[in-house]
């Protein structure tokens, strides 16, 4: 839509004379017809509507689909679920081209050529099933379950397969939290319990007023929002920042940072943007603690930085903050500064000395305030831990942690789901093994390959990059009762990610998933997708199964709300094709073990307890809300302070429940599918502040937040009462009973077992921050960094309407002249979509694009569009087309996370521009993987640029 | 059709650019309530990068049908009834009665009209051949129609006063209802903000309103969009 001048004016001459045209009698002023308005009513009366929830993205909003002749025709947001508030983003409001796409996986498929090839043939379900069955089985008998790997990538929907795996045997269950940002949660688990840290600006919020009633309250309180490395515009999971940053903003004078060395979308809407170099995050928040530290003074109210009420509620402060100063008079060996001075952090983050201490300043100053990081910050840099524990203590020691207005760790405030349903008590079954000749029975939890294995005892979300290790050598158990069992992984189940293409380098899962063993077989004997899509990760199965798309099966969405929220997401579409739900996969498979002989399946435990999906979805929702009765104003007065809530709300608030004192439980009645359907698909319990206070006195609840003390812990390997606590206590204990050096990952940052409190590392391919890689400097000048894009996200870059979209510099319309088959919208009739092939023209269609300074392009002699190689001192490659701007710090180069290089048919469009489009994991060092998650350091690599 | 004697609605829309987050929600919820084809759009945001380091800025500007109260697009249509303005002030396009000459795509100066290319004319254009010569020895099937923006007409009509853009704006960014009712939110909005239009000396009397933050977004619109 352009601006064309000449034409119009050829026209504006041509009628020049009828000037007023109101009053020329030519315009047709019309309504409709009694009739043809009666007719549109019909129409729209005839839509069903059906509450839904987004699980074509992250952020799964609550959705309404208008459903007509079994064909969704409409899609908006469901305006009772707080998140969304009654919006939809692009990606959301695009579903019917992902739902009706010519992409999607349509029946089952077998190998038939080497894997890589993407050579299938189509096959029945029966015989996928006894494919699958009979592998599972055999593999099972001849190596033990636990050479049994279910990744469910996608984290929805996953307890169906959760509970089938389990129930067969294998403690391996994991999803994509495993290689998403684990480095940023670290911080606030250790400390909380908890896991994202978010601004409390979610509207509308229910709260208890004075008067006893339940209220929604719009407004804002929040004063100050700094998002480092965050960029909730892009990369929206956590949805409501869209609006309530910039009503925030608007409404109530909120001043916005945003800390990114690119203009994010986020920070090109920010009252201010400061743009570090790249992997510098912690040195900025390390600098902030200081200044904090240093120059807070309660008496003076320019300077009471420092809410001192709050050691009250925190255990172990003086050993963090003891440890934390101890760095002060230490010199970094890379400038030979004070650790964490103004002039540290000012040599290390590029930033003026002045930007990073008023940044401290307005932040110790101004409340309520919240200070957010997100995983293209800590979520992506090797050493993102300290980044994210220094954060979480900002905002708690300035009192801001869940204050009015302040920040919320959303983890600790969600909804409790799912319950008996995934299966995780199978875990505890006993289990046999013989270990150097000696028989030894413990849970089978215990054979766990991260938890109990020698490299990352940590990883709490597992260590997905890592599997091509265990892929290539099998696991040695180092902890625990199984101390000394050996295993190999036999079969990797992939369900709804893609981590040959996104967990870590591609390179080294295809090596791994291609390599044979002496006799010529495939070390990992079975390779299994299971999908709506057709990606890269499939032309490494043996078996695809096609899964039913998020609009044609149920489950339950709880997204990162300031306070309980679960809505249903319901089938709003039989499924198509010959596609699946994960319901039906888990019972097919479930009747097949137990055919072939597998006593460990249960039919109580799957389909004679199971009759629909709505029974299994009942029964995540029977643990709901599951939080404690606490903050302020307390949810409900009428219950004990600290009481576990379960069961809907109006019986919740009706009285209509049991209170069970032993348990210290108040238990309504069951939350259930049906009654989320009578509620427009949701289930809403009250909001309250301060959470980890007493709602009538100034002390620890003792109910809040979710560690051993149920205090806020600084320390996190500490005695109390004469019991060991905090949150690597436990790993520790197993490193000392092993009596060995510790495990590999921390072996790397020269530690054996794990930090009692505060530590500090740094990260790897920084030559501004670790001397080891200043000698790559010269030769490799641009630091790398990756962002999401949010509408193409990694696997859903088939959908055309988000083609037309550009994002950033890392999605731009610089596509060569393309044909391609395409869903196309269809005006009227039966269907939605029909399937179309469609030549798009050159620069018309948003493919990943290589985004850079516009000085520094001119000096490299490059230009927008021009294709250029990027290449890492490992010698791994990348090529793309330019997008030069002044919205890069100079020095850095950034590229879209999945946007490039996607080499599976299955992504259409993408597919297409696949020569010409960067790969950032192509030049991800597979070797780096941060040491206390094992997660890999996906934002810290230095590439060269050479024109092609 | 039925003579208005009375004007009880004015609709109109109003993005307020400080609220919009960039997230072309409106671009697709259109597509997807309106079926509008590939490469073609009702509702566009374009999305400029300007200026040097430090001091760029990304600048977002959703493009829409202005609904000008004196509408170019209405006296060049040779049709009479083809298109015109509502008395409620939704301009729209009468498909059953367009021949596909596309005269009021070009005489448009913001580009908001396109020709649909997956609905054909149904008014036989052999009536106009004398006097249209765009359409002088076509068929029904050979041409198609003009599509634009009309605020989601059918859900207006159905009593639903809220297109498909404003529902799902992402950033609660755009506001729509009736300028003359002065409680709706969007008087309210206009009478406390000071708000412009894009392109206004046209002449065309543009009636979608801005509140801007950046007056540059207009001079950015209305160029050459980078990328």
């Amino acid at each position: 839509m352009q601006i064309t001048r000449r034409k119009f004016l050829h026209y504006t001459s041509a009628i020049a004379g009828l000037a007023v045209l109101d009053q020329s009698g030519l315009l047709s002023l019309r309504k409709l017809s009694e009739a043809e308005a009666a007719t549109m009513r019909t129409a729209m009366g005839t839509y069903q509507i059906k509450y839904t929830a987004d699980a074509f993205c992250p952020a799964e909003c609550g959705l309404e689909m208008w459903v007509q002749d079994g064909v969704i025709k409409k899609i908006y947001g469901n305006q009772e679920v707080p998140m969304n508030d009654g919006t939809c983003c692009a990606k959301g409001a695009s579903g019917q081209q992902l739902i009706y796409s010519p992409y999607r996986l349509k029946h089952p498929m077998k190998r038939v050529g080497a894997r890589g090839e993407g050579k299938f043939k189509r096959i029945s379900w029966d015989e996928a099933i006894d494919i699958l069955g009979g592998k599972l089985t055999e593999i099972k008998k001849k190596y033990g379950a636990e050479s049994v790997i279910m990744d469910c990538g996608d984290v929805t929907d996953r307890d169906n397969y959760y509970r089938i795996a389990y129930a067969f045997g294998t403690p391996h269950c994991c999803e994509h939290g495993a290689i998403c940002d684990t480095p940023r949660r670290h911080g606030p688990k250790l400390i909380l319990g908890g896991k994202r840290i978010e601004p409390d600006i979610m509207t509308p919020k229910l709260v208890r007023q004075a008067d006893g009633l339940l209220k929604k309250e719009y407004g804002y309180k929040t004063k100050l929002i700094i998002y480092n490395g965050w960029n909730p515009f892009v990369a929206t999971r956590i949805y409501y920042e869209n609006r309530g940053t910039v009503g925030a903003q608007v409404e109530n004078g909120c001043k916005v940072v945003v800390i990114d060395p690119s203009l994010s979308n986020t920070a090109s809407r920010a009252d201010q943007w400061l743009a570090p170099r790249a992997g510098t995050d912690g040195d900025l928040f390390a600098a902030m603690l200081r200044y904090i530290l240093e120059n807070d003074n309660p008496k003076d109210k320019n300077r009471a930085y420092i809410d001192w009420n709050m050691k009250k509620f925190v255990t172990g402060w003086d050993e963090f903050m003891d440890a934390f100063k101890a760095w002060w008079g230490k010199k970094d060996p890379i400038n030979g500064l004070s650790y964490f001075s103004e002039a540290w952090a000012a040599d290390r983050t590029g930033l003026t000395g002045k930007e990073i201490t008023d940044l401290a300043h307005q932040f110790g100053i101004t409340k309520p305030a919240a200070l957010v990081w997100g995983m293209q910050s800590p979520g992506h840099h090797y050493n993102g831990y300290c980044c994210s524990i220094i954060g979480t203590v900002l905002n708690i020691i300035t009192g801001n942690f869940d204050a009015p207005g302040g920040a919320i760790d959303t983890e600790l405030v969600k909804v409790n789901k799912g319950g008996p349903a995934n299966g995780s008590a199978f875990k505890k079954r006993m289990v046999k093994r013989t270990i150097n000749g000696q028989e030894v029975e413990a849970e089978m939890g215990n054979l766990h390959m991260d938890n109990y294995g020698g490299r990352y005892p940590a990883a709490w979300d597992d260590s997905v990059a890592d599997f091509p290790h265990a892929f290539m050598h099998g696991v040695e158990l180092k902890y625990g009762p199984f101390r000394g069992h050996k295993f190999p992984i036999k079969a990797f189940l992939l369900r709804t990610g893609n981590a040959v293409y996104t967990g870590s380098n591609p390179a080294v899962w295809k090596e791994a998933l291609t390599a044979k063993d002496a006799s010529g077989e495939y070390k990992v004997e079975l390779s299994v997708f299971i999908d709506t899509l057709y990606l890269e990760s499939a032309l490494y199965a043996d078996l695809i199964l096609p899964e039913a798309s998020y609009a044609e099966r149920m489950s339950l969405s709880d997204i990162y709300p300031s306070h309980q929220v679960v809505y249903n997401r319901d089938e709003v579409i039989k499924p198509l094709h010959e596609c699946k739900k994960p319901f039906e996969i888990m019972n097919l498979l479930a009747k097949k073990l137990r055919d072939l002989g597998d006593t460990d399946i249960d039919p109580k435990e799957f389909w004679e307890k199971y009759g629909t999906e709505e029974d299994f979805t009942n029964e995540m929702l029977s643990v709901s809300p599951g939080r404690a009765n606490v903050g302020s104003p307390l949810p409900y007065p009428k219950y004990p302070e600290g009481y576990t809530l379960v069961g809907t709300p109006d019986s919740l608030e009706a009285s209509r429940v049991k209170i069970d004192d032993e348990k210290k439980k108040v238990v309504g009645e069951p939350l259930t599918v049906a009654w989320l359907r009578e509620h427009h698909g949701v289930a809403i319990w009250p909001m309250s502040w301060q959470r980890y206070k007493k709602s009538n006195a100034d002390e620890p609840n003792k109910f809040f937040p979710s560690t051993d003390t149920k205090t806020i812990e600084f320390v996190w390997d500490f005695e109390e009462d004469g019991k060991r606590k905090g949150r690597y206590a436990k790993y520790n204990e197993l490193i000392e009973k092993a009596g060995d050096d510790g495990p590999k990952g921390l072996a790397e940052i020269g530690m054996t077992k794990f930090p009692k409190t505060f530590y500090w590392f740094e990260t790897k391919w920084n030559p501004y921050t670790n001397p080891e890689y200043k000698k790559y400097a010269e030769e490799y000048p641009f630091q790398l960094i990756c962002g999401r894009v949010h509408h193409a996200m990694s696997g859903t870059q088939m959908v055309p309407w988000l083609g037309e979209i550009k994002t950033e510099g890392i999605w731009q319309p610089m596509n060569d002249e393309f044909t391609s088959e395409v869903p196309e919208a269809i005006p009227a009739g039966k269907d939605a979509m029909i399937t179309i092939k469609k030549t798009f023209a050159k620069n018309s269609y948003s493919v990943g694009t290589i985004w850079m300074n516009a000085d520094d392009a001119t000096k490299a002699g490059v230009k927008n569009g021009d294709l250029v190689e990027l290449k890492t001192p490992l010698g791994h490659v990348t090529r793309g087309k330019i997008f030069a701007s002044g919205g890069m710090r100079p020095g850095i180069i950034k590229l879209g996370f999945a946007t490039g290089n996607r080499f599976c048919a299955g992504l259409g469009p993408a597919y297409e521009s696949r020569q010409y489009t960067p790969s950032h994991n192509d030049l991800v060092d597979p070797d780096a993987m941060s040491p206390i998650m094992g997660f890999p350091a996906y934002a810290d690599m230095l590439v060269a640029v050479r024109k092609v | 059709m039925e003579e208005e004697k009375i004007m009880p609605k004015k609709y109109a829309l109003l993005v307020d650019l400080r609220k919009c987050v960039g997230c072309t929600s409106c671009q697709v919820s259109c597509k997807m309530e309106n079926a509008v084809p590939l490469s073609s759009y009702r509702s566009k945001v374009d999305i400029a990068d300007t200026g040097e380091y430090p001091k760029a800025k990304r600048l977002f500007f959703p493009k829409i049908c202005n609904h000008c109260d004196e509408p170019p697009c209405v006296e060049p249509c040779p049709v009479k009834g083809a298109t015109f303005k509502r008395g409620d002030g939704v301009v729209v396009v009468d498909q059953n009665k367009c021949i596909g000459c596309g005269r009021c795509v070009n005489s448009c100066p913001y580009g908001a009209r396109y020709m649909h290319p997956n609905i054909s004319v149904v008014n036989d254009p052999a009536k106009y051949a004398e006097t249209v010569p765009e359409v002088r020895g076509k068929k029904k099937g050979e041409l198609h129609v003009v599509d634009k923006c009309d605020y989601c007409l059918h859900r207006l009509d159905a009593g639903i006063e809220d297109p498909a853009c404003v529902r799902n704006c992402v950033g609660r960014a755009r506001f729509f209802g009736d300028l003359n009712d002065p409680k709706s939110e969007i008087s309210q909005l206009m009478a406390a903000n000071k708000t412009s239009t894009w392109e206004p000396e046209f002449g065309t009397k543009p009636a979608v309103y801005f509140i801007v933050p950046d007056q540059d977004v207009f001079s950015v619109a209305s160029g050459p969009i980078n990328g």
